[in-house]
């Protein structure tokens, strides 16, 4: 197994003197500046450990934080001065060992490094979801959309996508030239969430929402949606269609919601589809892509500083994407 | 490319069911230099006094153009006299559908743009797009992208490593390229220079493509780079008289390569730079996120990079 230390003090090398010496894994210590690029570079399924001794309470959630988005790879805190206060909810956010006081006067052994890569076999064949389920009834979507049935309740990824002043664009291009733009507005978009497995589920002569399989880990259409955002230009440009100034406006949103097949939601009566709808009809500027809290925490960490803050719409808080200056 | 035995009996009786003999001479004529009356006498060996029958003309046409490899050309000329007519009057050809059909099974499709065919790059993607010619000049678009420091980064890491990040790089230049028709002419490990002909507009596409490419560097930095810094390009973009050479060495005497090459070394890193000739070409929409350079002694040429708003 490779174990990486991240420590500012040297008597870490004596507490992991064991390990070192069963020549059966490969450690290796880091400082804490160096954290960001080294959660990064190192292979998938490493075991971290974070020495917290130090380090202000800020900080300290700040790191807990980043680690427990990441995938794949796994974490233990190495706490002697007992600065946590909450243990248990180290656990919860997805850390797999904690080294206490106790712990750290005794040296760590390899059999606690078996024990502890046991216990993250175990527990991601259960695979728990990292996003929290407000409604009991509603349940993970899936990496795909193989589990999905009809009138059920379901955690999805949702992108809703509107063409900015679309009354003024009708009048002004006549209904004809206006469906050809739609159509083109389609199928940028389908080029953006098929690859990802995105349904155009509500969908009128405006815009409407796509949605996506969610497996409480990734929400891609962020990424996604980031690049459409980027190339914007660039894609009216190369459609003709599209090439007369027309913008477009994107909200991102991961919540519940009964699924009914495209063509029979009119019925439907969804806390979340309401609150993406209101955002991007009441709150949205022209030419953005919002995102919203619930989603927000599945923005990849280095892509995190070119989102703002929006304030709070209907109780939640709102993050707009920087734009690119021209 | 070699024309079957029933493509050149369709050649053939698309001719004599369309054309006249005198149409059919000057149809030849675009094609073949001095193709006329007293040739086809020659050729055939037809009696002077006696009057050619006009399959026996065509025969000799298709058997002609076959010898001399002019077999896309053929078919342009016949697709462009049924779509825009010859001297004033449109002339159906029939049989067209199959030759398009039989040339699309070879590997090639009718590029409107430039009215001639390409090899379909959904079945090969060559340099010269299967039709540019050898020391045959053509107005190219460039672009050409350079690695920032690259000497320093494959001193400062593994070889692996180093492998992996600029195969990365080749496959967003590639990908963003292919899918506009351009195609890479000159990959030289740590960078590269592609061409566009074929499309519309060109310059545009080749900016088009500069700025996608730094886009996606931009996020494969933040999301994928396996370095401990940014990989850094520079970009530039010219268009110009150039001569298709088969081997890339021969491109670095050709002035518009030399410019290239001046205006990507002088440019700023993540940047691209492009010369005032593409500037003029571009959609006011692209054009204005370019800004004016002027350094001493220098043309002018215009820059783009990644500003982001500051925060509110």
């Amino acid at each position: 197994m490779i174990v990486a230390v991240f420590s500012s003090f040297y008597d870490i090398h004596d507490f992991f003197f064991e390990l070192e010496a069963s020549m059966e894994h490969s450690i290796y210590y880091f400082d804490w500046d160096e954290y960001e690029v080294q959660i990064r570079k190192m292979p998938i399924e490493t075991m971290f450990y974070i020495d917290i001794r130090n380090l202000k309470k800020n900080k300290i959630f700040e790191l807990l934080e980043n680690f427990s988005l990441l995938e794949e790879k796994n974490y233990g805190i190495i706490d002697p001065d007992s600065i946590i206060f909450d243990v248990g909810r180290l656990f919860h956010n997805g850390a797999v060992d904690y080294i206490n006081k106790n712990v750290f006067e005794n040296k760590f052994s390899p059999i606690r490094l078996k024990i502890v890569h046991r216990y993250i076999l175990a527990r991601d064949s259960d695979s728990d979801p990292v996003m929290e389920i407000y409604d009991e009834n509603a349940e993970i979507s899936g990496e795909n959309w193989t589990n999905v049935v009809t009138g059920k309740n379901y955690l999805f990824g949702m992108l809703f996508a509107e063409v900015d002043d679309h009354q003024k664009w009708k009048l002004q291009l006549g209904s004809e030239q206006y469906e050809h733009f739609m159509r083109s507005f389609y199928n940028i978009l389908n080029r953006v969430v098929e690859p990802i497995m995105g349904r155009f589920w509500m969908w009128s002569d405006t815009g409407g929402i796509v949605l996506f399989p969610f497996d409480g880990k990734n929400c891609e259409i962020i990424i996604s949606a980031f690049k459409l955002f980027l190339n914007r230009h660039l894609i009216s440009v190369e459609n003709p269609d599209f090439d007369m100034g027309m913008t477009y406006h994107l909200v991102i949103h991961i919540g519940e919601t009964i699924y009914e097949d495209r063509g029979f939601t009119s019925e439907l009566i969804s806390d979340s589809v309401n609150t993406i709808f209101h955002i991007g009809n009441q709150f949205s500027e022209k030419d953005s892509l919002y995102i919203t809290e619930d989603a927000e925490k599945f923005i990849p960490l280095r892509l995190r500083d070119f989102f703002e803050d929006k304030g709070m719409f209907e109780n939640r808080h709102i993050k707009k994407m920087k734009k690119v200056h021209h | 490319m070699v024309m079957k035995r029933h493509i050149k009996t369709l050649s053939i009786n698309g001719l004599t069911e369309a054309l006249d003999i005198k149409t059919m001479l000057y149809l030849s004529n675009l094609l073949m230099t001095g193709y006329d009356t007293e040739y086809i006498y020659n050729r055939t060996g037809f009696p002077r006094n006696m009057p050619m029958p006009p399959r026996e003309v065509a025969r000799q046409i298709v058997e002609d153009i076959n010898s001399l490899d002019l077999y896309l050309d053929f078919v342009t000329i016949l697709i462009h006299i049924q779509e825009e007519g010859l001297k004033g009057r449109f002339y159906r050809i029939p049989y067209l559908r199959e030759l398009l059909n039989d040339i699309l099974e070879q590997g090639f499709v009718y590029e409107k743009s430039r009215k001639m065919f390409i090899e379909n790059p959904e079945v090969r993607i060559t340099p010269n797009w299967g039709v540019l010619k050898s020391n045959e000049e053509y107005t190219i678009s460039f672009l050409r992208v350079d690695i920032v420091g690259n000497t320093g980064l494959v001193r400062k890491y593994p070889s692996d490593v180093i492998r992996s990040t600029y195969a990365d790089l080749k496959k967003i230049f590639s990908t963003t390229i292919e899918k506009r028709e351009g195609r890479t002419w000159n990959w030289e490990g740590d960078g590269g220079l592609a061409a566009f002909y074929f499309g519309s507009n060109i310059h545009q596409t080749a900016v088009i493509c500069g700025m996608e490419i730094l886009h996606e560097l931009f996020l494969y930095n933040r999301l994928n780079n396996r370095l401990d810094e940014s990989l850094n390009v520079r970009i530039a973009v010219h268009s110009g008289p150039c001569e298709f050479f088969v081997n890339p060495n021969d491109l670095n005497r050709n002035e518009t390569i030399i410019t290239i090459q001046d205006l990507e070394k002088n440019s700023d890193s993540d940047s691209l730079s492009i010369s005032r000739t593409v500037f003029v070409m571009l959609d006011p929409l692209i054009a204005c996120q370019f800004s004016a350079i002027k350094k001493k002694e220098r043309r002018e040429f215009y820059n783009y990079h990644i500003r982001w708003e500051a925060s509110s």
